[in-house]
């Protein structure tokens, strides 16, 4: 993609020589010399040459940024080498002119119109490079918005994917369904919750910010559903100072984590377990942290999430690269910790 | 038409207990059934099995500590299981290790008839030949570790807790840091649920791990030893010594070979 948008304008650039070949040719019949027909191979294959080095001016271009505190050593750069590169071309037109046979003063002419289109033509290149480079750090500038703008909205997909984790709702389905028999008033409860939790789901996963408030209202929900599946063996501990529930973060930030909490946890304890919720403000920020009791010997390999890596993109992409998430295993606690810098009105 | 024929007698297993409350319900609705216990977990079932003798199990498959797969593995061949889980993506594997059928959760009445016949039809024929417990292992992968009956305990092992394998009649001993397990296996079928990478068939009767071994030694002229690192040795065949050699050219930790 970017090497087709580079040909292209290479293609541009060399097909520009062909009205400067034209306009030379021209230009040296007047100032005498050979014949204006005999002299046509030789000039356009000396431009071809010109061409080529002038092209090869853009690594120069590449090295030489253009700058406004070295403006005056940029300048010089560039016209040593047009003066250099040109009187390089007039010299091989000299050669290839066999310029020793024809008098000085005869040749001087050709020799002023070869130099001066030489040093006009390497500075209008020197030019083109630059406006290149500049339209190609404008579109390498673009794409990684637009990269970052995709691994956003990926984000959201599958974070929001994950809230339709089949087990749970399949899981939540089969509860409701056994719920429905035997306790109707429960069952619409949870109708009325898994309602609620799909519907504030898929309303943050459209959100740009929200705050800690109601990320929690979302676990809750969550939690809720969960707790009637599992009844007594799942227990919610919480700790969130009212001090911290206005602090903004990515939606679905910790939906995940907590959803991990109970998948690792207490579906694989026998006798259960707890997940606890807590916030601190923090050194200019927002820590939160999800722990909950594991059985270390359940699974010999737990995969180190690709949710987990998912997570810790989304808080970077939202907080910067100061933000961090990491996950400790001590014991049979099992604890997920994040820290965020307040953003100011996200 | 199920009225008139002798109630089957089934265990019902899930960690989760409106989903049991659910199948107990659906299996009342469509009757000729009995249940005669239910379990919340995979230990629990194992014991009840046991104990009373199940015409059929229905055996969740996400459960804590041991899942469906190994506690169908323990019950053996001999018990008809129709798995019931949450989504399918079990249902290969539940295939391979020949289970009556595969229940999605929540399921209806018509469809928990079928299986029922289906179980009715399985249940007095001999037990259909299980592939290898390989099939447990998730698709692609090995198994982690081993489940295995000592007397009345279940014992997990992990298995890189595994020294060596012996094969003995009917059955395979697993060497675990001195302890001896015994599991009702065959050696062959063992070897194809082990990571090639860890354990290696070095004998017609043996796979051995390969971080244990301490030294290979000439024996005969065709057979080797390798003495491990508790001291044991065990005779190593020439296709097991060519296996060994393959590991490590490429890039095992190769131990010392006398002579």
């Amino acid at each position: 993609m970017e090497d087709r948008w580079l040909q292209r304008a290479r293609r541009g650039f060399f097909l520009a020589w062909i009205p400067a070949s034209a306009g030379l040719w021209v230009a040296l019949s007047l100032a005498g010399g050979r014949g204006f027909l005999q002299s046509a191979p030789w000039v356009l294959g000396l431009c071809l040459l010109y061409a080529w080095l002038c092209y090869s001016a853009r690594y120069l271009c590449r090295v030489l940024p253009l700058r406004r505190e070295r403006l005056s050593r940029w300048l010089l750069t560039h016209i040593l080498a047009a003066l250099l590169v040109s009187a390089l071309w007039t010299a091989v037109a000299w050669l290839l002119d066999e310029g020793w046979n024809t008098p000085a003063r005869d040749w001087l002419g050709v020799g002023l119109v070869w130099f001066g289109s030489g040093v006009l033509l390497y500075l209008v290149s020197v030019g083109f490079h630059y406006l290149l480079l500049s339209l190609e750090e404008t579109r390498l500038a673009e794409q990684a918005a637009h990269r970052s703008a995709l691994l956003q909205r990926d984000a959201e997909v599958r974070a929001l994917r994950a809230q339709l984790n089949p087990h749970f709702l399949f899981n939540s389905l089969t509860a409701l369904a056994s719920l429905l028999e035997e306790d109707p008033a429960r069952a619409r409860d949870m109708c009325i919750l898994l309602a609620e939790f799909l519907r504030s789901a898929l309303q943050h996963g459209g959100r740009a910010a929200v705050s800690l408030e109601e990320e929690m209202a979302l676990a809750h929900q969550y939690l809720a559903i969960e707790k009637i599946r599992f009844g007594e063996r799942l227990a919610v501990e919480e700790d969130i100072p009212a001090e911290c529930r206005a602090a903004r973060l990515p939606p679905l930030l910790l939906q995940p984590l907590v959803e991990n909490a109970i998948k690792h946890g207490v579906s694989q304890l026998l006798e259960g377990g707890f997940v606890k919720l807590a916030a601190r403000r923090e050194q200019g920020g927002l820590s939160l942290s999800v722990e909950n009791r594991f059985d270390p010997e359940a699974a010999p390999s737990r995969p180190a999430g690709m949710g987990l890596r998912l997570t810790e993109q989304r808080l970077r992409a939202f907080a910067g690269d100061e933000a961090w998430l990491r996950v400790t295993a001590r014991g049979d606690r099992f604890t997920s910790s994040l820290w965020l810098p307040d953003t100011e009105g996200a | 038409m199920s009225a008139n024929a002798t109630p089957l007698r089934v265990l019902i297993v899930d960690d989760e207990e409106p989903a049991r409350a659910f199948l107990r319900r659906r299996l009342a609705e469509v009757g000729g059934v009995e249940i005669i216990s239910e379990c919340p977990n995979g230990f629990a079932a194992v014991k009840a099995a046991a104990e009373h003798k199940p015409d059929l199990v229905f055996l969740d498959i996400q459960m804590p500590r041991l899942d469906g797969f190994e506690v169908c593995e323990l019950l053996g061949p001999g018990v008809p299981v129709i798995f019931v889980t949450a989504h399918d993506e079990h249902a290969l594997r539940a295939f391979e290790v020949a289970a009556v059928d595969y229940l999605l959760k929540p399921f209806s009445a018509e469809r928990l008839r079928k299986a029922l016949e289906r179980a009715r039809t399985r249940i007095g024929r001999p037990a259909p030949e299980i592939l290898s417990i390989a099939a447990r292992a998730k698709p692609g992968g090995y198994l982690e570790r081993l489940v295995v009956k000592d007397g009345p305990d279940i014992v997990l092992v992990p298995c890189e807790k595994i020294d060596f394998i012996e094969a003995q009649q009917d059955f395979v001993a697993l060497h675990t840091q001195g302890k001896v397990l015994l599991k009702n296996q065959t050696i062959a079928s063992l070897e194809a649920a082990l990571d090639p990478r860890h354990f290696v068939r070095i004998h017609r009767g043996s796979i051995v791990a390969l971080s244990r071994i301490a030294q290979i030694h000439p024996y005969s002229k065709d057979d080797k030893m390798a003495v491990l690192k508790d001291g044991t040795r065990l005779p190593v065949s020439r296709a097991g010594y060519k296996k060994l050699r393959a590991l490590w050219e490429e890039g095992a930790p190769a131990p010392e070979t006398g002579g």
